[in-house]
């Protein structure tokens, strides 16, 4: 990864961490009515991903999607109106955080009910497939996901129609609470499950942004024609839901606080970063109307600290919806 | 344009190439649809014509309900054939949770037919053998359509398509030999709406599929005993055209739902509490439901002939509802209870 690359990849992954910490410090003083998941630490896979991919290329999320949505390039604005349950938010309240969607980037739509979204990608990918052969379709999901029967189905159904498609598994090691030997035998393995499925298939560190943009990158003509899965190993630093940290229920063996520190994904691009000399550099190469007076990381914080309070005050002065009846139907 | 005498098939078919011929963004996907006899014959011979629109499936029931549905979001319009109701269980969650909801949370309208056979066929038992229109109408959401006659089945398939929402158009295989004098043309039937299939003054019947057939058989023993039913044909479980039910109701005084479901938490509790809630003061007689027993449809010939109601449960409820006797041969003919019907519904309709 260039430095350029590496700059804007910390840009994107301190953006979506300072997001959801606010909205943690936020959650309870100001009554957010919205079931909620954090995707803290998991920052680099949602990143490492969408910087491979234009905004015509089309992705798909799940219940913990704030990330994705926004490395797509999702407004800001209209995922907090969503979350305070306003009709500027992206599904002008009827959603909440588990139902995000920006259409004009290309995040078609967040859900849920686990491997639910995955054959709706699979679909979405095989009308492109008939359409726009240049574009992508993405879809992202967890290692509890890879349970159901559905996500067997679809990848099956993707190599036997040779749909192209991108699968993304991030396996944070838990479903909610329940560890891999709670859902699988010792003998269970992933990467065979996908390749004796048809599609191929390859694991990265998810905690390691270069790594996944490079996987990604390698992988991106593959994609045209045939689907591709990667498992992206990382740590969910917070609670399965909710604004908590839940280390003190003691299901957390493999990941204790001081190994997801340590594996943190922006601490470690970081360090990176300050390695190579690049604590001091022109920010305009990452966002050049935005950054070109400021000089250095500290910096981007407070710029991102005043996106998100606009983003806020945005939600505030919005108004809530008040048909409850309208869209049951498509006209 | 001049008509046909066309099957029920026949004109899911029709309805099925004329529409792909007009959009190429219609395709049909489901087990054995390639089939030379595929879909039940509904589907049969279309993949000639349309090569690479006509998809055979691996028996992956779920995914392909949600690939119908992420195609649809992109443009396309799938037709997904199911040949007994219960393959689309297996895509449940995809058709109650993600297409049903897809407008109302993201304005993504879903435009796919799911179409599934229904009912019974001798033989076929307690899995293959469901009606479930009460499941599915109770989705909001979903538009639910139960084509009775092969006319409306052409009509109301052609608007299915159409339409821009998730539509279940539940086929009852009982009525998949009856014939009907049907327009060659492209036309679309209201999915909406019902049909008053019969004016009459003194009882409303709503029936749908094989019990709407089995309603109009009795007429002309009814007439004869001074009952003047008008029969509707419900058409759609979801909406239901109240006004059109209303009107009649206020009219006639009397009111018998008939379906082929199960009873309880079936489509007559349902009309019938809209009823009684809505024009209470205008009944002249206690509702009458008609379902088939609650219980799951056994195999045995000994023991489904009890299982479904039939023209003689209609002539012995509306007997009890007009305090009468009334002379009908209650002997059920055993090809009549268990052999689908091939007959010409065209002079049925016009009693």
């Amino acid at each position: 990864m260039d430095k350029q690359t590496m700059l804007q990849a910390y840009y994107q992954m301190i953006r979506i961490r300072l997001v959801e910490e606010r909205l943690v410090k936020i959650y309870l003083e100001r009554n957010i009515r919205s079931f909620i998941h954090f995707c803290i630490g998991q920052e680099a896979i949602a990143v490492g991903v969408c910087m491979n991919l234009s905004p015509s290329d089309i992705m798909f999320g799940n219940f913990r999607s704030h990330g994705h949505y926004l490395a797509k390039g999702g407004s800001l604005k209209r995922m907090i109106a969503e979350l305070f349950g306003k009709s500027t938010g992206c599904c002008g309240g009827r959603g909440g955080s588990m139902h995000l969607i920006d259409k004009s980037v290309g995040f078609m739509g967040s859900v849920p009910i686990l491997a639910s979204i995955i054959p709706i990608a699979v679909g979405a990918g095989f009308s492109l497939k008939r359409q726009d052969k240049s574009r992508r379709c993405v879809v992202f999901l967890g290692d509890g996901a890879c349970g159901e029967g559905i996500f067997h189905e679809s990848i099956n159904f993707a190599a036997q129609l040779s749909i192209p498609i991108l699968f993304i598994i991030e396996n944070n090691l838990y479903s909610v609470m329940s560890n891999r030997d709670s859902r699988h035998s010792p003998n269970y393995d992933m990467g065979k499950v996908a390749t004796g499925l048809g599609a191929t298939y390859m694991k990265v560190n998810g905690n390691d942004v270069t790594e996944v943009y490079s996987t990604m990158q390698s992988n991106l003509l593959n994609i045209v024609n045939h689907p591709v899965v990667i498992e992206c190993t990382t740590f969910r630093h917070m609670a399965h839901s909710g604004p908590i940290f839940d280390d003190s229920i003691g299901y957390r063996i493999q990941d204790n606080w001081e190994t997801r520190i340590h594996h943190c994904p922006i601490r470690q691009l970081k360090e990176k970063i300050i390695e190579t000399s690049m604590d001091t550099f022109n920010i305009s190469e990452i966002e050049p109307a935005m950054f070109r007076e400021i000089d250095n990381l500290k910096e981007i914080e407070v710029r991102i600290q005043r996106e998100i309070s606009d983003a806020i005050q945005f939600a505030d002065e919005s108004p809530y919806p008040s048909e409850i009846m309208e869209n049951v139907y498509a006209q | 344009m001049p008509n046909s005498i066309l099957t029920y098939t026949q004109s899911i078919k029709e309805a099925t190439y004329q529409c792909m011929e007009q959009d190429e963004s219609i395709f049909v996907i489901g087990l054995g649809v390639t089939y030379p006899n595929g879909g039940d014959g509904t589907t049969g011979g279309l993949v000639e014509s349309y090569p690479n629109r006509v998809l055979d499936m691996p028996c992956s029931e779920g995914a392909a309900t949600g690939i119908c549905i992420g195609s649809a979001l992109m443009g396309m319009r799938p037709i997904l054939v199911h040949g007994r109701v219960e393959f689309a269980l297996l895509g449940f969650d995809q058709i109650v949770t993600q297409a049903a909801k897809w407008n109302y949370l993201f304005r993504s309208s879903v435009p796919i037919v799911i179409r599934a056979s229904i009912g019974r066929r001798w033989g076929d038992g307690p899995q293959h053998t469901q009606v479930l229109h009460s499941v599915f109408g109770h989705i909001p959401g979903l538009k639910v359509v139960i084509p009775s006659t092969p006319r409306s089945a052409k009509g109301l398939l052609i608007s299915s398509i159409l339409d821009n929402n998730p539509v279940i158009f539940l086929e009852h295989r009982w009525l998949y030999n009856i014939s009907e004098t049907v327009p060659n043309s492209l036309y679309t039937q209201d999915i909406h709406l019902c049909q008053i299939v019969r004016y009459g003054s003194n009882l409303t019947i709503v029936a749908n599929s094989d019990t709407l057939i089995d309603t109009l058989r009795c007429v002309p023993t009814l007439v004869q005993y001074g009952i003047e039913p008008e029969v509707i044909d419900l058409v759609s479980v979801n909406p239901i055209d109240y006004n059109t039910i209303i009107s009649s109701v206020k009219k006639t005084g009397r009111i018998l739902v008939i379906d082929t479901g199960t009873k309880t938490y079936g489509l007559g509790s349902e009309i019938i509490s809209h009823i009684c809630e809505n024009i209470w003061d205008s009944l002249l007689s206690p509702p009458v439901n008609v379902g088939s027993k609650d219980c799951p449809c056994p195999t045995s010939t000994a023991l489904s002939e009890h299982y479904y109601p039939t023209d003689v449960t209609i002539i012995t409820e509306i007997s009890r509802m007009f305090k009468i006797d009334i002379d009908y041969n209650k002997c059920q003919d055993f090809h009549k209870m268990h052999m689908p019907s091939n007959e010409n519904i065209d002079g049925l309709l016009k009693l």
